[in-house]
Order: C-alpha cells, then sequence, then structure tokens
C-alpha cells in the first residue's frame, strides 16, 4: 500500500526541524545574523546573539521537543494499555499523582523541583495513581467507567495538591504554585543532561512494548489466549507512561491535551499499529509542544502565556477536525 | 493417564461471582476428534470454553491438556498448546484484517494469511478495515486468526452463530478438515444433537453435571 509523503515519519521529523529553526528566531528579543549564529555555533560564543539562540532559546526549544515526544508517546501507552481512545494521563490519574509524588518529594525536603530525584518521586506517585484508578474502575472493564473514576480520582489528587501548596509557606511554595500551572520557563539547561536520556530511554521502552499493545486491543481474554499476560504487560505500559509523564511533570508541570491529541492525530498518519504509533506520537507530540511554547512567549512579547491554553487552542481544533472526519481508525 | 487424550478434565467446578455455574463436570477428548459442547441458554456452555482456554478459573477439578494440568502451564506454554475462537470477538483499533491476523505472531506470512482466509472464502475481507466488518465477518476473521496459528488443540465459541448457510457449511468443512489433519477441536454450539452428527462426542454441558 503506498503511504502519502506527507504521511511518513521522515516527512514529520524534517517539518519539526523546520518548526525549530522557526522557534530559535522567535522571541522577545530581536536576533542579528540569525543564519550565521544557527550553523556556526561555536563560531562567537561572546556575542549576543549567540547568546540569546544557543543559551535562552535552544534549551527551551529542546526541553519543547522532549516533553512534547514524551507526552505524545505517553498518551499512545495510555490509551494502548487501557484500550481506551480517551485516556490520557491528565485523565487516568498519572499526572495527579505525578505532582503529588513532587509536592511530597520537596515536602519532605528530600526533592527539589527539576531535579532527578524530583522525577522518582513523580514516578512513584505516577505509577500509585494510575494503578489505583485502574483498579477502582473494575480494571478498565468499561470505558466510560475507567475516565469517570480517573477524572475523580485526578480531582481528588488535584485537591490535595493544590490545598498544600496553599498552606506550604516555603520559599519554594511561588515555584510550586507556578510549575503547577505548567511552564517551560523554569528548565535550565543542566536539566537536559538527564532529561534527555531518561525520556528518550523510556520511549525507546515504549516502542518495545508495542506489539503487546497492539494484543491488548482484542480484549485481555483474546490476548491472554495468544500467549500474553495482560496484566503484566499492563504493568509494564503503566510503568513506562509514568516515567514518561513524571519526567514533563517534574519539570514543567502539567500540561494537559498534548497526550490526548498527539495519538489521535499520530493514529490518522501511520494507522493503529503501536510500534508506528510510538514514533508519530513522539513527534506529533513534540510539534504540538514546541509551536505551543514558541506561541507563549511570543505572541505578547515581555509576557508569557500560560502554556496549557495554547496546547489546548492548537491541539483541539485539529483533534475535532480529524474525529469528525471519522477516520475508521478507532471504534 | 491414556496418552491419546488431547484434553481432559475432572469434576470441574466453576463459580462466577459467587454462584457456581459447572460443578462436577467430567469429559475426555480423544486427539484427532470433533467434540460439540450443547446446553440451554445460561448452561455455562462458554464459561466451560474459557476455563478450557486457562482464561476463566476453575474452584475445583482439574483440566488436562496433553496430560498436563493446565495450572501448570504458563500462559504462553498454553497458547502454544491450543488456540481459541471467542465468541462475539470486538476490536477496537483498525487494524485490517491481515494485520489482526499477525497478530501475536509477526513471522506468518502473507501466502499463510491468503491460504487461510480462501480456506473460509473470505479472501475479499484480507485489505479491510476490521471496524467496518459484520458480525459474521468478524466471526470468520476470528477463526481465520486461530486456524493460522496451527495449533493441535483449537476451542470455537459458537463458531456458527451469525454465519449463513454457505458459511456454516464452510465452516464445518474447515473442522473436518482439521480433523484428518489429525488436530483435535472443540466447539460450543446453540444447536440440536441432529445437526451435530458429524462430530465425534456431543457433551451436554446440563446433563453432564451431578446435582
Amino acid at each position: 500500500m503506498r503511504v502519502a509523503m506527507y504521511k511518513s515519519p521522515i516527512f514529520l521529523s524534517f517539518l519539526l526541524l523546520l518548526i525549530a529553526i522557526t522557534a530559535l528566531s522567535l522571541g522577545a528579543a530581536q536576533v542579528e545574523g540569525l543564519w550565521r549564529t544557527l550553523l556556526n555555533p561555536f563560531a562567537s560564543t561572546d556575542s549576543q546573539s549567540y547568546q540569546i539562540i544557543w543559551q535562552i532559546r535552544a534549551p527551551r526549544v529542546a526541553t519543547a521537543l522532549l516533553i512534547g515526544a514524551a507526552l505524545g508517546v505517553a498518551g499512545a501507552i495510555a490509551q494502548g494499555s487501557t484500550n481506551n481512545p480517551l485516556a490520557e494521563p491528565a485523565i487516568l490519574g498519572t499526572a495527579a499523582g505525578a505532582s503529588l509524588g513532587v509536592l511530597l518529594g520537596v515536602a519532605l525536603n528530600l526533592a527539589t523541583i527539576g531535579s532527578i530525584t524530583a522525577v522518582a518521586f513523580a514516578t512513584g506517585g505516577a505509577l500509585f495513581a494510575t494503578a489505583l484508578v485502574f483498579r477502582l474502575s473494575a480494571r478498565g472493564n468499561s470505558s466510560l467507567q475507567l475516565i469517570i473514576v480517573g477524572i475523580a480520582t485526578s480531582a481528588i489528587i488535584s485537591a490535595v495538591v493544590g490545598i498544600t501548596i496553599s498552606i506550604i509557606s516555603r520559599p519554594e511554595a511561588r515555584s510550586i504554585s507556578f510549575w503547577s500551572l505548567g511552564s517551560l520557563a523554569l528548565i535550565q539547561s543542566t536539566d537536559l543532561i538527564y532529561l534527555a536520556p531518561l525520556i528518550v530511554t523510556a520511549i525507546f521502552g515504549a516502542y518495545l512494548l508495542a506489539p503487546p499493545l497492539d494484543l491488548l486491543s482484542l480484549s485481555d481474554e483474546s490476548a491472554q489466549s495468544l500467549g500474553l499476560n495482560p496484566q503484566s504487560a499492563r504493568l509494564k505500559a503503566f510503568l513506562v507512561l509514568s516515567i514518561l509523564v513524571a519526567a514533563a511533570v517534574s519539570t514543567v508541570g502539567t500540561i494537559s491535551f498534548i497526550g490526548l491529541a498527539a495519538p489521535h492525530i499520530a493514529r490518522f498518519l501511520s494507522g493503529p499499529a503501536h510500534r508506528k504509533l510510538v514514533i508519530s506520537s513522539a513527534l506529533i507530540g513534540a510539534a504540538l509542544l514546541l509551536i505551543s511554547d514558541t506561541a507563549a512567549r511570543s505572541l505578547v512579547p515581555p509576557n508569557e502565556l500560560p502554556i496549557g491554553l495554547l496546547t489546548s487552542l492548537i491541539g483541539a481544533p485539529i483533534l475535532i477536525y480529524l474525529v469528525r472526519r471519522r477516520g475508521q481508525v478507532w471504534q | 493417564m491414556r496418552e491419546e487424550l488431547a484434553l481432559e478434565l475432572r469434576n470441574v467446578e466453576i463459580k462466577r461471582d459467587g454462584l457456581k455455574i459447572i460443578s462436577g463436570f467430567g469429559a475426555t477428548c480423544d486427539r484427532g476428534t470433533i467434540t460439540a459442547i450443547i446446553g440451554a441458554n445460561g448452561s455455562g456452555k462458554s464459561t466451560l470454553l474459557g476455563a478450557i482456554s486457562g482464561v476463566l478459573p476453575i474452584s475445583k477439578g482439574s483440566i488436562f491438556l496433553n496430560g498436563q494440568n493446565i495450572s501448570e502451564l504458563s500462559i504462553q506454554e498454553q497458547a502454544l498448546a491450543r488456540s481459541v475462537v471467542l465468541q462475539n470477538q470486538r476490536y477496537t483499533l483498525g487494524f485490517t484484517v491481515a494485520q489482526i491476523m499477525r497478530l501475536g505472531n509477526t513471522k506468518i506470512t502473507d501466502a499463510e494469511v491468503e491460504r487461510v482466509l480462501i480456506s473460509l472464502g473470505a479472501l475479499n475481507l484480507k485489505d479491510r478495515n476490521v471496524l467496518s466488518l459484520s458480525g459474521g465477518e468478524r466471526q470468520r476473521v476470528s477463526i481465520a486468526h486461530a486456524l493460522i496459528q496451527n495449533r493441535d488443540l483449537i476451542l470455537l465459541d459458537e463458531p456458527f452463530a451469525a454465519q449463513d448457510l454457505t458459511s456454516r457449511e464452510k465452516i464445518q468443512q474447515i473442522l473436518e478438515d482439521l480433523k484428518s489433519a489429525g488436530k483435535t477441536v472443540v466447539f460450543v454450539a446453540h444447536m440440536g444433537q441432529s445437526e451435530l452428527h458429524w462430530c465425534d462426542q456431543v457433551v451436554d454441558a446440563d446433563a453432564k453435571q451431578r446435582p
């Protein structure tokens, strides 16, 4: 079967590169000699253009690409492992659980926001909340029940997190509350040193989990009759999901909608098989977050718009358009 | 234990939600035979097949596949010993029929997919999106998915449901061909004894239970 050119991962990667270059060129400050600075990253390290592009904008662009990819893949795993098209980290309780984990780490003085220990706490919280939601909803037997239990559990956890943040009177409180709204402004280039390998490894893990996720789409009974242990496959998927969401939540806070929209958009491009879906969800998620973040920081300079508003504003219309086309991708 | 037994059920009891659905059930299936399990609605025929498939737990008794207690076999070992056709298989993702048939075994070639679909008179379904299939077509795809795994024991839950006369005859022919090839077939049917004269054994899920 011939695949349209625009659907191929190579084309998507090329598109992503163009978006990244555009993102590097946009911002509150005007940059002189953009191409010269871009093409010679080591040429004039003390020039203002160099500092703006490579020390301020590049880490942020890289973060948006990494976190966007993590959220896109997290959404694909959330939907695949629960066999539910509405599942996403923010609905399954994963994101709220990660926030609670980070908060716990900070409150116990064991972690600071953006550190690797915060990611570890977030992973624990995310895994706990996701598994709890799945259990409480009678193992996800009914799609609707899973979503309702997930939304309710997320609400409870988010309320606990919100109340705790209001009570905390430490200097961190301000950055915690900023972070709980979601923002890429707090990221530092040193964070990328652990963030990049962590996210890339977790996405590779998701890629390895793809065949079991294909089988789970047939139902647990069917998957088991074909030799897959559905519980153990799902637990592994939840673990990878939790790591991806934890990496995102503990560094940039909760950014909703990408986890829901990216896999749906990706399925229209690459079909339902999870191997290809993981790759295209990563590319779509990266593009969505990068476009949103670039818009957030360059639409009304020097102010920054909340990133969550822009991810919704950009992702939602695409999602509605695709769903209305009624392609036979998910029933 | 007789070596030739492909399947043996001893004194099986199955509970669901605390209710005894099957109790004191026993049966044996020789290798290379066809067994039909019949019974009234709610007699637990499908539950019984689910237990033989290893998907539903039993509360008493034992089930032996090739002389081995299935409780001692791993999920993968069971999958290598038998294939299963569930009643009412649903699909949620828009795979093609050929993609579905490769799920669980990516080494399957295109030629094998076509061969199995031809035997079911369903080659036209090969590139169809499974979400667009009718109930009867879904059932045939589900049978094709089980056949392509080429196991020695094949378990089918109501393979004749939602099929027209031609498809019924094809499916019956396939089951008889499997038997000729030395495979063991066990299926659940909502039919009368007289329609199942071509089977080696017809087991009534109701009658085999002791009070």
